[in-house]
């Protein structure tokens, strides 16, 4: 008696009813491939689940815990609006830790940023500050302004990645550069931040970042990233 | 409360399930605070008396879908270079342990993502067909085929070792 993959599948994976399970079992019981068939793919079974078994017993990093423990408070508004909005007036009980930083993912890390670049507005800063927003300026600002994803220079301190418009109908660009990454959104004449994030320089934060920023991007996606000809007639049209 | 709580216990599996779609531990993780993000805004839409715990790992996977997506297939090479590099200066055995495991990391990256999503909820996270298919939207039978194909490309990549 043969049993096609999808049977000895699905004995392994204990979906058989009794009747064909029993049926394979005496035919292993004489047919030594079959056997050895079911035991090889008994061994992948056990070989994945063994591989990613340890990670139950890991240390859950705190920036989850503090997520759900922060939830469990009452009042709290978990949009990224609703954060940012929150920061804003809870600014006496700042005081982020490297823990925490994850959980800022994505949203706006004023703190760090200003502390890193001063808001002077020099012509190397890459942010200036407008009320509580954070506009681009200097280099960043000229690489949102004209850099083409298709046609980058290396010797640009910002890398462009995507460009998409947002549900909200607005253009937006997200950028990597050394210090900063994150993603500007056209807002008149300029570019506001809605996202940023430590950049590939602190090495800790390097690949949190870029999936970071790149989940923010597809949160706010209308529809998709624009392919290189779209986002080139979105430069001829001033981003509007 | 209890939403939280809940939660909290579910986090170990999330964890591992999102380690085995993204491979990398800080993408895993990501993901998993993408989820729980979306867990407490969308906390209402949670049915009681429905299972928790496949109301988000549908949420998980589906903010994995929408990442990878929006990213683009990201550079392995890159990736298998940063891991040689990692195992550098480990003596002979224990690299040698090491390499074995990146390998299921490896043949599990190389699956097509709905391969590799069934995999992981059946063989990984032990998931019943039924309870698979549910959560992914899709018949058993569709289900089933991918998990064949899924396995025989695992078997092609670790069949020796396993």
């Amino acid at each position: 008696m043969t049993f096609d993959q999808q049977t000895i599948m699905a004995y392994v994976d204990g979906e058989c009813d009794a009747v064909t399970a029993k049926r394979i079992e005496k035919a292993m019981a004489s047919d030594a491939m079959l056997a050895e068939q079911i035991g090889r793919e008994r061994a992948l079974r056990e070989k994945l689940a063994a591989h990613y078994a340890p990670v139950i017993s890991e240390e859950i990093p705190d920036r989850l815990t503090a997520m759900l423990a922060s939830a469990a408070a009452p009042n709290v508004d978990h949009s990224f609006a609703g954060r940012k909005a929150g920061r804003a007036h809870n600014n006496q009980r700042r005081s982020f830790g490297v823990a925490q930083w994850g959980a800022m993912a994505a949203t706006l890390a004023l703190g760090v940023i200003v502390g890193q670049f001063g808001l002077d507005g020099g012509s190397e800063t890459p942010f200036t500050q407008q009320g509580q927003a954070l506009i681009a300026s200097g280099p960043l600002e000229q690489a949102l302004d004209k850099q083409l994803a298709s046609a980058q220079a290396d010797d640009s301190d910002f890398r462009i990645g995507l460009t998409f418009r947002a549900k909200s109908g607005t253009i937006c660009r997200s950028f990597s550069g050394e210090a900063v990454s994150g993603i500007g959104c056209r807002d008149g004449q300029h570019w506001k931040m809605v996202s940023t994030l430590p950049g590939s320089e602190q090495s800790d934060y390097r690949q949190a970042s870029s999936s970071a920023i790149n989940a923010a991007a597809s949160e706010l996606m209308a529809n998709g990233p624009m392919d290189a000809d779209a986002e080139r007639k979105a430069l001829e049209s001033g981003w509007q | 409360m209890a939403f939280e709580q809940d939660l909290l216990e579910l986090l170990p599996r999330l964890r591992r399930f999102a380690r085995s779609l993204t491979r990398d531990i800080n993408d895993a993780d990501d993901l998993c605070q993408m989820a729980l993000e979306r867990a407490l805004n969308k906390r209402d839409q949670w049915q009681a008396g429905t299972r928790l715990d496949s109301w988000m790992y549908r949420i998980t996977r589906n903010i994995w879908i929408d990442t990878v997506r929006a990213a683009g297939r990201r550079e392995h090479v890159a990736n298998d270079e940063d891991a040689m590099a990692n195992v550098a200066g480990d003596d002979h055995r224990r690299m040698e342990s090491r390499m074995e495991l990146r390998d299921v990391d490896r043949a599990m990256d190389r699956l097509p993502m709905e391969q590799r999503e069934a995999v992981s909820l059946v063989l990984v996270e032990g998931f019943a067909y039924k309870e698979a298919a549910a959560l992914l939207d899709i018949p058993i039978g569709t289900l089933t085929s991918r998990l064949v194909r899924g396995r025989e490309a695992l078997q092609r990549e670790l069949g020796e070792a396993a």
